[in-house]
């Protein structure tokens, strides 16, 4: 009944938009679901549009709150590295009307320095309604990706390269959505306004600002009516020499719907309240993630031959052969599960520059200092892999984040 | 965990030795390249300078006895971020200058005090590699005369910079920590 009511709801809300006058779409692609998909799952899609390899994107519709007023935005990155809907400015028509939020400690307009590994991007906080699948997360907190907004701080600015400098082209896409296992962007790290990502701008001047939890950037999906615990990704294997473009699966919910019942031999990987688990990798201890944001592996290894420098000035591996490499990852609540994966020669695999989807690439990163076990994208490839989110903001209560591997 | 033993058999010293620090010309500016960060730095909490003690690398292929001698090559600036952040500077003894750092904690570090004159390299860059990947957790900036690599996540940062000119003869980067 709930999935026929989920069902009911998805066409009502493509009607809606279709006729809401959702004006100046940039880059949609209307996109009508086939009469077989469900209404908690969504293609998500490896292809080579913006010119990046192993970059997984979905199409979502945002829509001004409480309206029809809607836009589809296509090439949104899917994201398991990090939480929240970001959506470039570029990518939203001015017609949504989308307004800025305030923040409650001093009132004004909240905007954010996110952090990435790779570097930051700035602007402010805004709500909208999300619709992706039959799902919809209402009166969701978004980041709108915006370098014109007030003056970047220079504490944002000389945290990392600015990842939005060149627009979707340098982004790699019109947004991201975090949908990592935890339910907000900066947990308890932003309650406090030297470690705060968040900043009140008074006019054009923005100063650090803490926020609780209820005003960060959330886990899209636990705002979702039902089908809020989780979600899966299911991609088909991508053979060595790599696919011109990879069509894969997102289900929202676990154990909710026919469709994302977890079997009992996917071992339920809790993770820390960084989404880690402890990696034992060349029998030294490192975090370790699953990561749909990550184009490829990374780890050190200085025993596997990089890729000459003529060929790119990013440290490749380039395994003269196709190797194995293994790992034990161990839950936050102690359990042990052995993975392996292979590598390939990243000169083989990339230099044709024909192929979207790649697996087996990896690069050598962390070469001294702390390490990092990061099995990115090509590790999905050919899997079903479920992300458990935390169940209640409190870290400590509810049941634990984890991730469950389904090979 | 952050401690831990590191892992790499470092592939350029014979680079990194003989050149020195010589070409690193300006000392007046803190961090690489230039001396090390202070409590005078607003970002900065706490530090403090301790002797490099010697770990050597060790891999499950590559076994090296520890050496628990100081290293009197360089010593080691402990810095306490604000943020939280810790950044360990890698300070020769000859010229008293920062020839390398690496990072863990929270936040990114505000790399305009950790790479001092080389941050506009890193923070703007400019050309793009050939092969561009899906790539949210990492960025690396390898050049002949600059090395950055910065990786991690929301909470969990971590990354490493170094001068490969400036590496003390002697010194390999899988000990520096």
């Amino acid at each position: 009944m709930k999935k026929l009511f989920g069902m009911l709801a998805f066409v009502l809300v493509l009607a809606g938009c279709g006729g809401g006058g959702g004006g100046g779409v940039v880059g949609a692609s209307s996109k009508v679901p086939s009469a077989s998909q469900e209404a908690n799952a969504v293609d998500v899609t490896v292809d080579q549009t913006f010119g990046f390899v192993n970059a997984p994107y979905v199409t979502v519709t945002v829509c001004a709150p409480g309206t029809s007023n809607c836009a589809t935005i296509d090439h949104v990155q899917v994201d398991t590295g990090s939480v929240g809907l970001r959506l470039l400015r570029s990518a939203v028509p001015a017609s949504l009307g989308l307004v800025n939020r305030t923040d409650s400690a001093q009132g004004n307009t909240m905007a954010e320095c996110v952090e990435f590994g790779s570097g930051v991007a700035w602007g402010p906080v805004s709500t909208v309604d999300l619709k992706v699948a039959g799902e919809t997360a209402s009166s969701l907190p978004v980041q709108i990706v915006d370098d014109s907004f007030a003056a970047v701080p220079a504490d944002c600015s000389n945290e990392g390269p600015d990842i939005a400098a060149k627009g979707a082209a340098s982004l790699g896409g019109n947004g991201l959505i975090g949908l990592d296992v935890l339910r907000h962007d900066c947990q308890t790290s932003c309650q406090v306004a030297a470690a705060s990502l968040y900043y009140d701008c008074a006019g054009s001047n923005c100063t650090g600002v803490a926020v609780p939890l209820a005003e960060q950037v959330p886990n899209p999906v636990t705002k979702f009516a039902t089908d809020n615990n989780g979600m899966t990704l299911s991609f088909p294997a991508v053979a060595e020499g790599g696919q011109g473009s990879v069509s894969g699966t997102m289900t929202f919910g676990v154990n909710t719907q026919g469709n994302n019942m977890l079997p009992a031999t996917a071992q339920q990987m809790t993770t820390s309240v960084f989404g880690e688990v402890t990696a034992s990798f060349s029998g030294v201890p490192m975090p370790g993630i699953v990561d749909s944001g990550s184009g490829a592996y990374f780890f050190v290894d200085g025993s596997i031959g990089q890729c000459p420098a003529s060929f790119s000035s990013q440290p490749w591996f380039c395994p003269p052969a196709p190797a194995t490499i293994s790992a034990s990852l161990q839950s936050d609540s102690g359990v042990t599960l052995g993975i392996s994966f292979p590598l390939f020669n990243a000169v083989s695999e990339l230099s044709n520059g024909g192929n979207a989807a790649h697996a087996g690439i990896g690069q050598n990163v962390g070469l001294f200092g702390g390490n990092e076990l990061d099995m990115g994208m090509p590790y999905f490839y050919g899997k079903r892999i479920t992300f458990g989110i935390q169940g209640n903001d409190d870290f400590s209560a509810g049941t634990a984040p984890y991730f469950a591997i389904q090979s | 965990m952050k401690t831990g033993k590191k892992i790499l058999a470092c592939r350029s010293i014979g680079l990194a030795a003989a050149i020195g620090i010589g070409l690193i010309a300006n000392t007046a500016f803190a961090a690489l390249g230039g001396s090390p960060l202070s409590g005078a730095n607003p970002h900065v909490a706490s530090n403090v300078m301790n002797a490099a003690a010697v770990v050597k690398a060790s891999t499950a292929s590559q076994l090296t006895p520890a050496n628990a001698s100081a290293n009197p090559l360089y010593s080691v600036n402990i810095v306490t971020l604000k943020s939280g952040t810790v950044v360990h500077e890698f300070v020769s003894t000859s010229s008293n200058t920062v020839f390398a750092a690496s990072w863990s904690g929270p936040r990114l570090p505000n790399f305009a005090d950790i790479l001092g004159t080389y941050s506009e390299r890193y923070l703007k860059p400019s050309g793009s590699d050939l092969v561009r990947i899906g790539g949210l957790r990492q960025r690396t900036l390898s050049s002949s005369d600059l090395v950055v690599q910065s990786f991690g996540h929301a909470g969990q940062f971590n990354g490493c910079a170094y001068l490969p000119l400036a590496v003390p003869a002697g010194v390999s980067l899988s000990e520096l920590q």
